[in-house]
């Protein structure tokens, strides 16, 4: 018996998880969410900040990893327009554009949202250090246009944005460095405030930041976006999201204590 | 009309043919490319070889054209363009304060010419002219990073790991609603801490093995003590003279002097002791670290009602202090100066502790992370593509 649970073929072990993935998803159940502290300064501060101020947000997250920040950036977004706070958005990377485009459509779309008034998406820029520090001088230097083309003097928004000054904060919606990146270059250099909303992948090596202070909050993969979306009182793909990981992580924990158990028996008997 | 203009139109046709289909062929590629690489979890095949070498392929030329769009073209393209023609303009003598503006865009050859230096690489002969655009890179890259990655990465995450304790003695003041701090030594007491770092600095420079050990180093240390000895007594007079004698002051200055004048024996006998007689005295550092409690208590006795504002729960005392003990052991597990023997090695197996906390956290959110992606796609298998076939049918 433990010699078959030992050498049990691991296309079980993906059976099992896939079954844990697609039954809640058919079938969706509601767990309770508790805010935790970093996502909860994050909602404080952009709830603190005045009408027609300005957030940059940066999708620096590729199309393999889109799942946890998407969810993020919608919540994010839909709590700035109903506030009346301007989005700018942008990516430190090539592979993101089109989808950043779009989903900023998508959203500002349902949030009634309107181009070059309530938001706006400049793109992308080659070379991820002279781009952040370049928009801390004057962000027309690095995007004269936006992503449509459309000189940035012809966008009503951003007719008081010369650069960081003018920004709010900074929300990082990343899957790798790109925030200490922001950290280093746009926060030291320029006092920039940087939230960060990340992949579960980055969420440890965010959290010394959060300590110091150097971010201002953050929204830790999965669990971030559905906090948010508790706050905000609208649940959505975060929390439908984290609601059938959390039946995932049962078996992922049940698994390792059945494999340390097995483990730890099998010894016994060879010794 | 050259190739590439022939199967623009080609290509312009078949989407406004294909229009309305388009999302719902997208949608099937999607999920076919999908079925395809998780098809691996079962075993290797073609169809996952295919999918992955198209994510690859698509992934780089999609990756180039957008850097030809979003980069070439707006930041060198355009502006070269833009000062060629005024040039020309200045050279036919109808310039404008535009063509003039212009003009500057001709410095921008510098750049595009030191960056086009990377193609020498393809050339045997000029490979060696690649040189000079990394060596500018590695400078600006250094002369940019360094500074700031300083600041960010090793004095701000240096303050933070004492700045929980900075609130300890923090209030807001009822009148302006600032936030104040309780603990303000007059200039006695600042003295008294000054003298005090100077002797732990004295005193921590003994430890430095790094340098030539000399039979000095060892009164040095013994003076960094005498100084910091000088220092508290200079604290506690200003204290006194501050805010009065109480009883609760009185044991706790006691315990403080016997604790720093009992530590400072143990560390005076530890440094003049030869290796042998360390050996068969290796209980003296554990009596010194006593005599440091006594003069924590001691400290808190005298200044405890002056530096706790009461901002700290319990929890947050707890985290902040795991936060130093975790960095010290750490480091101390890093220290590779010094033998890991008696307290060392037990410090730098905490050390390890805190490392294997550290890791375990990471990998377990590699996998909620890895997880979050599977749940994505089977939402989207589901939801969108089950679901449009539902639609189509139903």
């Amino acid at each position: 018996m433990l010699e078959k649970f030992m050498d049990m073929d691991r296309r079980i072990i993906f059976l099992l998880v896939a079954l844990v993935v697609i039954i809640p998803t058919l079938i969706p159940v509601r767990l309770p969410i508790t805010v935790s502290e970093p996502t909860q300064k994050l909602y404080d501060y952009i709830e603190k900040l005045p009408s027609g101020s300005n957030i940059m947000i940066a999708f620096d997250y590729g199309p393999s990893s889109l799942a946890e920040p998407e969810p993020m950036a919608k919540a994010v977004m839909q709590h700035c327009f109903s506030r009346g706070i301007n989005v700018i958005g942008m990516t430190l990377l090539p592979s993101t554009v089109t989808l950043a485009d779009r989903l900023m459509k998508k959203i500002a779309d349902e949030n009634n949202a309107v181009y070059g008034q309530d938001y706006v998406f400049l793109g992308y820029r080659p070379g991820m250090l002279p781009v952040i520090l370049g928009m801390g001088t004057n962000i027309a230097n690095v995007f004269d246009k936006d992503y449509q083309d459309t000189p940035l003097s012809d966008i009503p928004m951003m007719a008081d944005v010369k650069n960081y000054d003018q920004i709010s904060l900074l929300l990082d919606l990343a899957s790798s460095s790109t925030t200490e990146a922001w950290i280093i270059y746009a926060n030291t250099k320029y006092d920039l405030q940087i939230a960060a909303g990340v992949t579960a992948v980055i969420i440890a090596q965010m959290y010394p930041y959060l300590q110091t202070g150097q971010l201002v909050g953050m929204m830790p993969g999965y669990l971030g976006a559905a906090e948010y979306e508790k706050l905000l009182n609208a649940p959505g793909d975060g929390t439908v999201g984290l609601n059938t990981a959390s039946f995932a992580h049962l078996l992922i924990i049940i698994l390792v204590i059945l494999g340390n158990i097995a483990f730890f028996m099998q010894r016994r008997e060879e010794a | 009309m050259g190739v590439f203009g022939f199967l623009n139109d080609v290509l312009g046709f078949l989407l406004d043919f294909f229009g309305p289909w388009m999302d719902f062929f997208g949608l099937w590629v999607a999920a076919i490319l999908t079925l395809c690489i998780y098809s691996f979890l079962y075993k290797d095949n073609p169809f996952y070889r295919f999918a992955e070498h198209l994510f690859v392929g698509i992934s780089v030329g999609y990756g180039i054209v957008i850097a030809i769009h979003q980069g070439v073209i707006p930041l060198a393209w355009e502006p070269l363009a833009e000062a060629f023609d005024g040039l020309w303009i200045e050279i036919t003598g109808d310039v404008t304060p535009e063509s003039r503006q212009a003009l500057w865009g001709l410095f921008r050859i510098i750049p595009i010419f030191i960056g086009l230096l990377f193609f020498a690489r393809l050339s045997p002969t000029y490979t060696w002219l690649i040189r000079y655009p990394i060596a500018i890179l590695i400078g600006f890259g250094a002369g940019v990073t360094i500074p700031d990655v300083l600041q960010a990465n090793i004095f701000k995450q240096t303050q933070g790991t004492v700045a929980p304790f900075d609130r300890i003695d923090e209030i807001v003041d009822p009148t302006t609603l600032e936030t104040v701090h309780t603990f303000d030594p007059s200039f006695l007491g600042t003295a008294g801490a000054v003298l005090m770092v100077i002797g732990v600095l004295c005193t921590i420079s003994y430890f430095l093995f790094s340098v030539e050990q000399r039979e000095s180093y060892k009164w040095f240390s013994i003076f960094g003590i005498g100084l910091g000895v000088i220092g508290l007594t200079l604290l506690v007079v200003d204290n006194i003279i501050t805010d009065g004698l109480t009883l609760t002051k009185i044991v706790g200055f006691v315990l403080m002097f016997v604790g720093v004048l009992g530590g400072a024996i143990c560390t005076v006998l530890y440094f003049l002791s030869s290796v042998e007689q360390r050996n068969t005295f290796n209980w003296l550092p554990i009596i010194g670290v006593g005599f440091f409690i006594l003069f924590i208590i001691g400290f808190i006795g005298i200044y405890g009602n002056t530096i706790w504002s009461g901002n700290l729960t319990p929890w947050e005392v707890f985290s902040a202090v795991l936060i130093v003990v975790g960095v010290f052991c750490t480091l101390t597990y890093f220290f590779f100066s010094v033998e890991h023997s008696g307290a060392i090695r037990w410090t730098s197996k905490i050390g390890i502790a805190f490392l294997m906390i550290g890791f375990g956290a990471a990998f377990g959110n590699t996998v909620m992370g890895r997880l979050a992606l599977l749940i994505h796609r089977v939402g989207f298998l589901i939801n969108d593509w089950i679901g449009s076939i539902v639609a189509l049918f139903g």
